[in-house]
């Protein structure tokens, strides 16, 4: 199972992860990232992926965690 | 605002709005000069595109929510789209940053994220993040949104008017609505077929006032519209407005083994400046038409057909359109030769059959006196 950590520090509002996947990710009404769905479903890994690579921030990383 | 019709005048030796309004009485066109003078490119961008309502795309474009459709009005570049709270709302497709566009193709998304450096607006328009802005001492978010423009929607196509104060388009129109309701309700299940484009050399003004009449359909249609559709005077109706101008013909050529009775014919809808929709008997369409230079222009035709309608049939009324717009560019890309010569002033309006002329060149010189 994999899940997206979020470091909210580091978040700058590029809303790049919001283009990748945008039934994931959102901005909220803080400028920052907002989780849809923390854990993430297979069918999904590939756009996620996209979205956490594309954050000039760096803010958003994947775990991989037993199921 | 740099210039005046005033301003122009003594440049091309026009003569006041009110004689000019008074020679078209007589049936006298607007004067050469008003279809290749850059001056009046420029005045009709002001106080003719910035502000009238214009066709921006079919409802299904923007049908749920996240939707948005990018098109232009005049020279200004026009995103809709369909917010998380339902509303359709219309914003001028330009950046607040660097003058960027917002998006250059419609599409769905929850926010929109200007590509260039990556400002991002609700479907509201506001200004959610612009990043690093952080690290701005005096740069707040919340002041900043993407410039409104109005927004109708005239039975299943959606409108947009620069102006975000404009008069409603429903009130603007309102005299052609007992006809259009009817035809837009025939219309409405048809499905898109193609997209129609051409490059005309020529001030848009030409093709438009083309569109508009039919004393031509006979000679320059004679093997495409004009053989398909009844355009003689006693059968071919015009009625015409400050704002719309309406058409409406019999089918003259029967396909093959078709019951003539309950067939509509023709009909066709203008609005000021640019915008028309039809539906014939087989084929609807909607389009328009836009000034690209003083000289150069564009028009679009979306053509939709009947579900369940003879592939053949549909294919060839399709390219009668297409033929009798062929012919049109074509004439008006000549007409444009004779605007440009400087020996022929003006022409002459044969006021029985060309009285939409009159309509559509006195609403333009008003607007432009304005």
């Amino acid at each position: 199972m994999t899940k997206i950590l979020v470091d909210l520090g580091k978040c700058q509002g590029y809303a790049n992860c919001v283009v990748a996947a945008p039934d994931i990710f959102d901005l909220g009404d803080s400028g920052k990232v907002d989780l849809l769905e923390a854990t993430v479903a297979d069918d999904r890994l590939a756009d996620v992926r996209e979205g956490v690579r594309s954050c000039p921030a760096a803010a958003l990383t994947l775990e991989e965690t037993a199921s | 605002m740099a210039i005046s019709l005033d301003d122009v005048r003594d440049r091309y030796a026009l003569p006041s709005v009110d004689r000019l309004l008074s020679d078209l009485d007589a049936g006298e066109t607007l004067p050469a000069p008003f279809y290749y003078a850059p001056e009046i490119h420029q005045l009709e961008q002001e106080k003719i595109f910035s502000k009238s309502w214009q066709y921006a795309c079919h409802e299904s474009a923007v049908a749920k929510p996240g939707d948005y459709a990018v098109t232009r009005a005049g020279a200004i570049p026009i995103i809709v789209t369909h917010g998380r709270d339902g509303q359709l709302r219309g914003f001028v497709n330009v950046c607040r940053h660097r003058l960027h566009s917002i998006a250059e193709e419609n599409g769905n998304k929850p926010l929109l994220q200007c590509p260039y450096h990556g400002w991002t607006y609700g479907l509201d328009g506001k200004l959610k993040t612009a990043p690093r802005s952080q690290r701005e001492p005096n740069f707040d978010c919340s002041t900043i949104s993407l410039e409104p423009v109005s927004v109708e929607r005239w039975d299943q196509w959606i409108f947009v008017n620069p102006d975000p104060n404009a008069a409603p388009l429903a009130t603007v129109t309102a005299d052609i609505r007992s006809r259009t309701d009817e035809l837009n309700e025939d219309l409405r299940d048809y499905e898109f077929q193609i997209r129609y484009e051409y490059d005309m050399e020529c001030n848009w003004k030409l093709w438009a006032e083309n569109a508009v009449e039919c004393y031509h359909c006979p000679t320059l249609h004679s093997t495409s519209f004009g053989k398909t559709y009844h355009t003689s005077p006693d059968d071919y109706a015009i009625d015409s407005s400050d704002n719309t101008i309406w058409h409406a013909g019999p089918i003259k050529w029967l396909p093959t083994n078709v019951d003539p009775e309950g067939l509509k014919g023709f009909r066709f809808a203008f609005t000021f400046p640019s915008s028309f929709f039809a539906l014939d008997d087989y084929v609807g369409f909607i389009g328009s038409i836009q000034p690209v230079g003083p000289q150069k222009s564009w028009a679009f035709v979306d053509m939709y057909a009947k579900p369940g309608a003879d592939p053949i049939v549909v294919k060839e009324w399709l390219d009668m359109w297409d033929r009798t717009l062929i012919e049109d560019k074509r004439a008006t890309d000549i007409q444009q030769i004779g605007y440009n010569s400087g020996r022929v002033r003006s022409g002459r309006l044969l006021l029985d059959s060309e009285s939409p002329l009159q309509s559509f060149m006195r609403t333009a010189v008003t607007a432009l006196s304005s």
